[in-house]
């Protein structure tokens, strides 16, 4: 509301200037017809005032009749000086073809207009505002050119290009595509804002909305959301919005969904996913990291349903015990997922296992943090046994039971040989196993290459010279 | 269990590899580039090219754990390309100091290019090598039991060991970059040397031992897991 009642406010302002210049006529700078006539209406009545300014909204002009408008113009011949007094009328000459004309009818605006100027002291108020108005033209004319506005603004990062759309209908105009590409909001306000005026505009596609920080349960009014406008969402960003959480109808418009992030929330559970996860057919990456409320159920009807999946992630400190094998073998067994976090949950080798034969080929990324029912028996010997061979990514911090991590080794420095490098992230006490490990076996390689070396420059090569 | 496991692993062993750079120099039409062509493709071509700046081929050794790379520069051995000795000295392990058993003066200019090899490079092992010496038995007598006496007493100034080759023949050929191997990393070579005047000299035992890097160098350099040039370092 605050927008649009101060773009009235400068529209109303720029009208009144026009149409005084105009009619003055004599005006050679709009500052030189300003300052006789502010004096001259402070002597005035306020009923006057009030006609005058209605006469010279734009909008009321059409109802007034010619008698009006003569009066108006004797009123103001009475406050002009007298070498004005010929072109005022020689003006009226020329507007007065003019008005017998039908205007077009332009959609009413409401007499809240009026409201702005009730008395000659707001009235003078708005007449010395015009000098910001006056700055506003002075201001430099690249920011009047739409193209190059357009780049400047795309320059502008995400959270001013919000306020960057507040600054006239012309930034506005500009700046709404950009923002609502790819909106962030870190406000309920600007939320509000942003889908009030989403419901004038349709010809805009909102790709990917970033949502930081609200701490409010539901900020959006079902009536004032229809969510026509989500349909071409690609990503859907909620970062630590404890409460909130999207009405389930709005993803059922969302077809071309393919990222969901929504992290520490506790107000989705599994109850919510089973619900949505039937509208998300192309969804491709999920990051409900921190989200401790869900558990098994959720994330199998997330894998059932979503067979384009790629990355998952559902690491968390609280309730790990909400996630078991049963998460992991789903996923192994319908998606054919390449990233997966599952950080602080109940993991054992079993179900390490039966992921790998399903799914190991296709991991890149994996994260075993905290999963601390873990043994050597899982990941090591999945790694010697080179059920991973495309995993570039590895995180096991935190796994006490893991104590042999000869394969591990052996698969990081053989991955290394081949040009694909693996990244390991562990704690300090498997780094010294791994380290020490590295060491030893260099070692014994530094022995087997000299030997080899030794036997091949001893070897007889009298046939060959 | 560990043994029983590791053999069912499906990842192979990782092999080490080991870069040598070798740089041979030496005066015109020795057959510097005809040694380098015929160990890295086996072909040897009678006729004379000469070698503008430097020719470089590579060849790779595959043995059961490691794989060795010889990286051969070549010098043109006119004079105008000394100023890119530079190019076949730095950097390199095992420096060739080539000469022609036809050509006593050639032994000659050895010095001359030992001296400056030397001056970029003194960490490199020398390996003193007479070319030609198919052709050389089919002179005078008395000419291949002078040089070899002379040749003999370079190869103690130079500390170098010392090789007969023919490219031609394929004599000795292999041995020298075994030699070459076999000094870098202080291997033991059982290879029976040839001392007797007139016979394809190959004498390594004594030579090219003492030479600074070996105080210096540990096991640990010898094989390193990564790609990174051994050459290099030393």
């Amino acid at each position: 509301m605050n927008f649009k009642s101060s773009f009235l406010n400068i529209y109303n302002k720029r009208t009144i200037e026009s149409t005084n210049a105009s009619k003055n006529g004599l005006a050679h700078s709009i500052s030189e017809v300003k300052h006789p006539f502010k004096k001259q209406l402070n002597d005035k009545k306020p009923s006057t005032d009030k006609r005058q300014s209605r006469s010279n909204s734009p909008t009321r002009r059409n109802r007034l009749g010619n008698n009006q408008h003569f009066q108006f113009s004797e009123e103001l011949k009475s406050t002009l000086t007298k070498s004005g007094e010929e072109k005022i009328l020689s003006l009226q000459t020329d507007v007065e073809p003019f008005l017998s004309l039908p205007t077009p009818t332009t959609p009413d605006r409401k007499p809240r207009v009026i409201s702005f100027l009730p008395t000659p002291q707001s009235l003078e108020k708005n007449f010395t505002d015009l000098v910001i108005t006056q700055h506003i033209n002075r201001a430099h004319p690249i920011f009047q050119i739409p193209e190059i506005l357009e780049n400047i603004l795309r320059q502008v990062d995400e959270g001013s290009r919000f306020n960057c759309m507040l600054v006239n209908r012309l930034w506005s105009r500009v700046s709404f595509p950009i923002l609502s590409r790819t909106p962030v909001f870190s406000s309920v306000v600007k939320v509000q804002l942003f889908f009030q005026l989403t419901q004038r505009t349709t010809l805009f596609k909102v790709e990917t909305m970033t949502l930081n920080k609200i701490m409010q349960s539901y900020p959006m009014r079902k009536r004032e959301v229809d969510f026509f406008f989500l349909s071409d969402l690609k990503a859907l960003k909620i970062h630590i919005c404890p409460q909130f959480r999207l009405p389930i109808h709005c993803f059922s418009s969302m077809k071309r969904l393919e990222e969901i992030t929504i992290t520490g929330n506790k107000a989705i559970d599994d109850n919510y996913l089973l619900k949505i996860s039937p509208f998300l057919k192309n969804l491709k990456h999920l990051d409900l990291r921190a989200c401790d409320n869900i558990s098994d159920i959720g994330i199998v009807s997330i894998a059932i349903n979503c067979p384009l999946l790629q990355t998952i992630n559902v690491g968390r400190h609280k309730n790990g015990w909400k996630i078991t094998d049963i998460s992991v073998v789903a996923l192994g067994k319908y998606t054919n997922v390449e990233t997966v976090g599952v950080a602080g949950c109940h993991i054992t080798d079993t179900g390490i296992w039966e992921f790998a034969k399903s799914n190991g080929h296709n991991i890149r990324r994996l994260s075993l943090n905290n999963c601390e029912l873990l043994t050597d028996f899982s990941v090591p010997c999945l790694l010697g046994f080179n059920y991973f061979p495309n995993i570039s990514v590895l995180e096991m911090r935190n796994l006490s039971k893991i104590k042999d991590v000869k394969f591990i080794v052996k698969f990081k420095l053989w991955q290394k040989s081949q040009g694909k490098p693996l990244l390991l992230e562990t704690c300090d006490r498997l780094n010294a196993l791994i380290s020490k490990e590295e060491e030893d076996m260099r070692k014994l390689s530094c022995i087997m290459s000299l030997r080899d070396m030794t036997s091949w420059v001893n070897q007889d090569d009298s046939l060959t010279g | 269990m560990a043994n029983v496991r590791s053999r069912h692993s499906s990842i192979p062993g990782i092999k080490n590899q080991i870069d040598v750079q070798v740089g041979l120099v030496g005066d015109a039409q020795v057959g510097k580039t005809s040694l380098m062509v015929k160990y890295v493709q086996n072909i040897f071509d009678e006729e004379y090219t000469q070698t503008l700046g430097v020719n470089f081929l590579k060849r790779k050794v595959n043995l059961r754990s490691t794989d060795i790379i010889f990286s051969i520069m070549d010098l043109g051995g006119q004079k105008e390309f000394i100023n890119m000795l530079p190019l076949a000295a730095v950097g390199s392990s095992v420096i060739i100091f080539m000469f022609d058993l036809t050509r006593p003066k050639t032994l000659q200019s050895i010095k001359d290019w030992f001296r400056q090899a030397h001056g970029l490079n003194d960490s490199a092992v020398p390996i003193l090598v007479g070319t030609k010496y198919d052709l050389s038995i089919e002179t005078d007598e008395r000419v291949p039991g002078n040089i070899s006496c002379t040749a003999m007493r370079y190869a103690q100034v130079m500390n170098a060991p010392i090789v007969f080759c023919s490219t031609a023949k394929s004599i000795h050929i292999q041995k020298i970059f075994k030699i070459a191997l076999a000094k870098i990393f202080n291997l033991t070579l059982t290879v029976p040397e040839i001392e007797s005047i007139g016979d394809p000299l190959l004498i390594y035992r004594d030579f090219g031992n003492n030479v600074k890097r070996q105080s210096k160098s540990s096991p640990k350099r010898t094989g390193s897991m990564e790609r990174t040039p051994v050459s290099s370092q030393q």
